[in-house]
């Protein structure tokens, strides 16, 4: 229960940068959490939705109804300010690792 | 049309309260279920509609998923809610002691009334008036939450406890004690002096309310000894509200009956001597009062 929780906050971080790659190119929903299955990477749809609703609310993306298909789709594409955001939790988890990977040298954490 | 869908996303609409754009959400949320269910099923209809829906989770952790940075009450101002509710009920309650034992309507405009009609309603009155207390700061919280979260709110330290003197405790020693003596004298400890004669009378019919006046000074010393190792607001509150049941017995039950009839002249006088030492006696239980609300709002 409690790894559950940590991994649940560990992911929340994760989940946003990945969205704001994978958001390069327009795309929604359903066909966001298709395309991460697709690395084995599986997320709960009914968290994808309230993080892109947040998202969204910081300008760090923006999105337009299209209809594809008869069906109507909210499609979501990355903004400047998300670039950049994107760009800062790169560096950040680049540095994350790198720390984590120091740290992992150390023999007692092993 | 479906009907499971339908029943789903109102569901979920119910417990969408405070969240913007509601029929956007529920839109997204309609269109991905009807793609998701065909996408793994081949149509959607009830049935397979059903199967995606239990996988996407109960309508009510949805929801919060969308609620969950929203506060109705930002968490930072939990602790103003408490010491602004202890402070407006510590005055509400002053102002009630006072219309109470001064027989007439009490108010702080606009919305701080207490009648006197009854001295039991102020049994009613009193809850009624916290749960006005609480629901009125929360209501000003919450408009402060919605539209300046970040605002800086004034934050009260409490007023300053003064230390018990070996001075102050041999002043009150020899007050008590000359209080005392006087009445062992006179038989009461109300008195006037006729500025012409230069004589001292005797206030006639006083002596019980001597003795009510000796017994609140007796307390007030105990608790006076007390505070030198024990300093909690809830001692004094205990004692206040002991001596004003005191002076509001004294003035309903003696001043008025007995003392009316025999001193007339000077009844007003006197009724006015008592309800200062009420008014006095009630400002300082409403200090002591927003102490212990500031202390409890920090524990």
């Amino acid at each position: 229960m409690e790894s559950k929780s940590s991994e649940k906050e560990m992911n929340r971080g994760f989940l946003q940068l990945i969205v704001l790659i994978l958001l390069e190119k327009p795309s929604y929903g359903y066909l966001m959490v298709k395309d991460l299955a697709k690395f084995e990477y599986h997320i709960e749809e009914s968290t994808l939705y309230p993080l892109l609703r947040r998202l969204e609310s910081k300008n760090f993306i923006e999105s337009t109804w299209k209809v594809d298909s008869v069906k109507p789709k909210k499609y979501y594409v990355i903004t400047e300010e998300g670039k950049q955001t994107r760009r800062q939790l790169m560096e950040m988890f680049g540095k994350q690792k790198e720390i984590l990977q120091k740290v992992l040298k150390g023999d007692e954490y092993v | 049309m479906y009907k499971v869908l339908e029943d789903y996303l109102m569901e979920i609409k119910r417990y969408l309260a405070g969240v913007d754009d509601k029929e956007d959400i529920l839109k997204e949320i309609r269109y991905h279920l009807t793609e998701m269910a065909e996408d793994l099923y081949g149509e959607s209809n009830e049935e397979t509609l059903q199967k995606v829906i239990i996988s996407f989770g109960e309508p009510r952790a949805t929801a919060e998923k969308y609620t969950g940075n929203h506060k109705i009450i930002s968490p930072s101002f939990q602790s103003h809610l408490l010491q602004y509710t202890g402070i407006l009920f510590s005055i509400h309650f002053g102002v009630c002691i006072i219309a109470l034992i001064k027989g007439s309507n009490s108010a702080i405009l606009p919305f701080i009334n207490m009648e006197s009609s009854s001295s039991w309603l102020i049994l009613f009155y009193l809850p009624v008036a916290f749960i006005f207390d609480f629901g009125l700061i929360s209501l000003l919280l919450l408009l402060v939450t919605k539209y300046k979260p970040d605002a800086s709110l004034p934050w009260f330290n409490g007023f300053k406890k003064k230390q018990p003197s070996k001075i102050g405790s041999a002043l009150f020693t020899v007050l008590l004690v000359i209080v005392y003596w006087i009445y062992q004298k006179l038989g009461t400890i109300f008195m006037y002096i006729d500025v012409k004669g230069q004589h001292l009378y005797r206030i006639e019919a006083t002596e019980s309310a001597s003795i009510g006046i000796i017994v609140i000074l007796l307390i007030s010393y105990i608790v006076y000894l007390i505070r030198f190792f024990y300093n909690k607001p809830w001692l004094y509150i205990t004692a206040h509200i002991i001596n004003l049941l005191i002076l509001w017995y004294l003035l309903k039950q003696f001043q008025l009956i007995h003392i009316i009839a025999a001193n007339e002249q000077l009844t007003p006088g006197l009724q006015g001597i008592f309800i200062l030492f009420v008014v006095l006696t009630t400002f300082s239980l409403v200090r002591w009062l927003i102490n212990y609300s500031v202390e409890k709002s920090l524990s």
